[in-house]
């Protein structure tokens, strides 16, 4: 019996370290997968096949915020219990059109009864010039450039 | 030390040396499974005036990182 215990023990000594890739040959042993480098484009999803479709819409002219659309779409399908329409946002987009940072809070609760005009209207009064909070003049007018092919894929 | 009511859960990852630590300062160290949270996140570096996307999906999810 005692080699045995000992082996055992042996075994949960083991489990709790090998919670990484201690053999690696470089990088943090708490590491276990390498960062991706790239020139044109990036996404950065919870499911692989969100990151393809957030790349192909990249690959197909769509801007980030585009990609980020499909790709929360999609995984509103693939991984519905974190993700989807209802869901929180928060975001920061940089326009280098303007040379200037946009900040969304979209968290919170939503009353039941809202309509989509009630929502505009409210929204309408959060708008200052200084303002980080802009969300519909910048989700609903600038960001949907590539909208079809978003929704398509 | 007098403790607020709260406590924070370690993932097995944390020394043991850091939780007897943090007992010692009248935390409430507890251990859970999950519940970590998760992270995938692109940052730009610039390499003589290319642009360079770096991006990771972290280990706690399935996640993936992809560019091109």
């Amino acid at each position: 019996m005692k080699p045995l215990s000992f082996g055992l023990f042996g075994l949960l000594i083991v489990g709790l370290r090998l919670n990484a890739q201690i053999d690696r040959i470089t990088g943090k042993t708490f590491a276990t997968r390498s960062e991706v480098l790239a020139r044109h484009g990036m996404v950065c999803t919870s499911v692989p096949t969100a990151t393809e479709v957030g790349i192909d819409i990249l690959k197909r002219g769509g801007s980030a915020v585009d990609a980020a659309i499909a790709a929360n779409a999609t995984l509103g399908l693939m991984e519905p219990v974190s993700n989807g329409i209802g869901g929180d946002l928060f975001a920061i987009v940089y326009s280098a059109k303007e040379n200037k940072l946009y900040g969304i809070n979209g968290s919170g609760r939503s009353p039941l009864g809202l309509s989509y005009d009630q929502m505009k209207a409210e929204l309408a009064k959060l708008h200052r010039e200084t303002s980080a909070h802009q969300p519909d003049r910048f989700w609903f007018k600038r960001a949907g450039s590539r909208r079809r092919i978003a929704l398509a894929a | 030390m007098t403790q607020s009511g709260g406590y924070v859960e370690v993932e097995s990852g944390i020394p043991y040396e850091t939780v007897r630590e943090l007992r010692k300062k009248g935390h409430d160290v507890r251990f859970d499974v999950g519940g970590y949270g998760g992270y995938q996140a692109i940052k730009v570096e610039m390499h003589d005036g290319q642009r360079v996307y770096v991006g990771a999906s972290e280990s706690r999810k399935d996640g993936m990182a992809a560019g091109y």
